[in-house]
């Protein structure tokens, strides 16, 4: 992918970077943010296409810092890393590996499989003194789609686990979340409005699952979007993320300048580090792409961009924002149960104490 | 998020209640247990500043506890909530007035405390509300209801281990006081019933089992601020 990447003026570091590239009929942007400068910890998203057999992969991984805020070493400039940040990387980097391989023709060690081998392999024998059932070794969601192209259709297979989110979009209805969160609460709106707590994540310390959807013969031209909740769970109702990437897309003049505003905008509401990649198949140009949607957009500002920009005071805006989702949920949870595979993350061994640290 | 007249922006309103255990056996410690709590919310508010989380409203509470089996007159204090920063002279008061002093055998009335703080008056309007109670002891708790029958002992209390963890609530409970969302436990505790039992078992606990004579570390009061603000 061509990489655009803002750099720290005093150092090296990227603060944030946009990707984007357009190939054949894929076009695929992706946004990546850190709240803070080199110790963000989303990992930076994933998107893979292997052109001979028309398969491709897209990802996002977001380390958690508050179950992950154990100390994991310092990188080679002095910064001090967590659990959270490297769970992140690990994910990506694995989910990478394991799907060159996959496009190889090679479906074994499957990604749980990889992922417990790879987050199992950094745990130390060290024993941390703060315990409790919030901390994990180096836990981090991860939400994944991995698609083939056949002929007019596709095969989409979403997995995921925690609260990263795996969407169809297309023009007709909108978005459409293919995942579902690990979480006790399944309405949409209440995990925007609490940000409740994650029931699964993966982790080093076992007991990790990875839900998996199978979607078959999804019609095309479509976009599919894989975002870590600082891209969605700051918007002010579900459907202003939609509005967002939408919104971006329409004033735009290519696919850079789409990755590059998402950046931007982002940054302006977020609480958390985001990051987002949406790969679109089979338009045949940017400006199809923006064609294509337009409709779509005017309708969400229409129904509810417009609603929340006059509101005045908070019962105004708790009535719009249940307004809001009642307008918005029929569509966005069409694929909300779908059927679920459940693939269990292998639990790895202690590491032997020898005494090494990081 | 553009609004004409009202910011919506997802802000978090943050309850923390301090549950001090001020016993003699605590003077070695208290000092530093003290300096933890007068610092720990604005350790909080600038590790979730950093992390770009803003906090719409911060209110801190604090009950410090003796035992009801030894003097059930000074067993137990418990103020209000206090907001902050309009009122952080009282908080700081309240919490530098304390002494420690008095609770008999080693067993003391901990597990009141933990029901008098589940019991608090929660904030319940605000979005992204984040309940957090913070005990601090190097004793074990007698079991709950012991002095139960002393003028002083706070009326409503659970009378047993599973009725205080169904107050706490697990993910299906349907009679939880606290919100599964909301809430976080953080246990500065020796490493004895019922401190490790509630910290294996209760869910969205952080605990850090501490040794007699022993302050917080500040690495590990870091690494527990930083648990705190990024599960904010």
């Amino acid at each position: 992918m061509l990489i655009e990447a803002t750099c720290d003026p005093e150092g090296d570091e990227p603060r944030l970077a946009a990707w984007h590239v357009a190939v054949r009929e894929l076009i695929a942007v992706a946004a990546w943010v850190p709240k803070r400068p080199g110790l963000g910890e989303d990992a930076e998203p994933t998107f893979m296409h292997h052109a001979p057999s028309g398969r491709g992969v897209l990802g996002v991984y977001d380390g958690l810092g508050g179950a992950g805020a154990r100390h994991a070493g310092r990188a080679a400039d002095g910064r001090r890393l967590s659990h959270a940040f490297v769970a992140s990387r690990l994910a990506h980097l694995t989910v990478q590996s394991w799907f060159a391989d996959l496009a190889a023709g090679q479906a074994e060690p499957t990604l749980p499989q990889r992922l417990a081998e790879t987050l199992g392999g950094a745990r130390t024998a060290a024993r941390n003194k703060i315990v409790g059932t919030m901390r994990r070794d180096f836990p981090t969601t991860l939400a994944v789609i991995d698609y083939q192209q056949a002929g007019d259709g596709l095969t989409v297979a979403a997995s995921w686990a925690g609260d990263s989110r795996c969407y169809l979009l297309t023009a007709d209805l909108g978005l459409q979340q293919l995942s579902k969160d690990d979480s006790d609460v399944e309405d949409v709106l209440e995990l925007l409005i609490a940000d409740q707590p994650m029931t699964n994540v993966v982790s080093a310390s076992g007991d990790s699952t990875i839900h998996r959807r199978v979607f078959a013969g999804l019609p095309t031209p479509c976009v599919l979007v894989c975002a870590t909740d600082g891209f969605f769970g700051y918007v002010t109702a579900p459907a202003m993320f939609e509005h967002v990437l939408l919104s971006e897309l329409d004033r735009a003049a290519d696919a850079g300048e789409w990755a590059q505003r998402l950046t931007a905008r982002v940054r302006g509401y977020t609480s958390d580090d985001a990051s987002v990649v949406a790969v679109a198949v089979g338009f045949g140009s940017f400006a199809q792409l923006q064609e294509e949607y337009r409709e779509r957009l005017r309708r969400l500002t229409h129904e509810h961009a417009d609603m929340f920009d006059t509101v005045a005071g908070r019962t105004e805006f708790v009535a719009a924002r249940r307004r809001s989702w009642e307008i918005y949920r029929r569509n966005y949870l069409r694929y909300f149960n779908w059927p679920t595979e459940d693939l269990t993350v292998p639990r790895s061994p202690a590491p032997e104490q020898t005494g090494a640290r990081w | 998020m553009s609004n004409n007249d009202y910011d919506a922006t997802l802000s978090y309103a943050v309850d923390i209640v301090f549950c001090i255990d001020v016993t003699g056996s605590m003077t070695p410690v208290l000092g530093t247990v003290k300096d933890g709590a007068l610092s720990f919310h604005k350790r909080l508010e600038e590790a979730m500043h950093a992390k770009g989380k803003a906090i719409s409203q911060l209110r801190l509470r604090v009950i410090t506890y003796r035992d009801f089996a030894d003097n059930a007159a000074d067993a137990i204090e418990a103020s209000s909530f206090w907001t902050i920063p309009d009122q952080i002279d009282e908080f700081e008061a309240f919490i530098r007035r304390q002494r420690a002093s008095g609770g008999g055998d080693e067993p003391e009335s901990g597990l009141e405390a933990l029901a008098v703080a589940i019991k608090s008056e929660w904030e319940r309007g605000l979005d992204r509300r984040r309940h957090v109670i913070a005990m601090f002891t190097d004793a074990s708790a007698h079991p709950l209801g012991t002095g139960a029958s002393a003028r002083t002992y706070p009326a409503g209390l659970p009378s047993s281990m599973d009725d205080l963890f169904e107050m706490w609530g697990y993910a299906t409970s349907q009679q939880a006081v606290m919100e599964n969302a909301a809430k976080r436990l953080l246990l500065f505790a020796p490493d004895t019933n019922p401190w490790n039992v509630i910290a294996a078992d209760w869910n969205n606990t952080i605990y850090l089992p501490s040794r007699a004579g022993e302050g917080l570390e500040e690495v590990e009061l870091a690494e527990i601020i930083d648990t705190i603000a990024n599960s904010v």
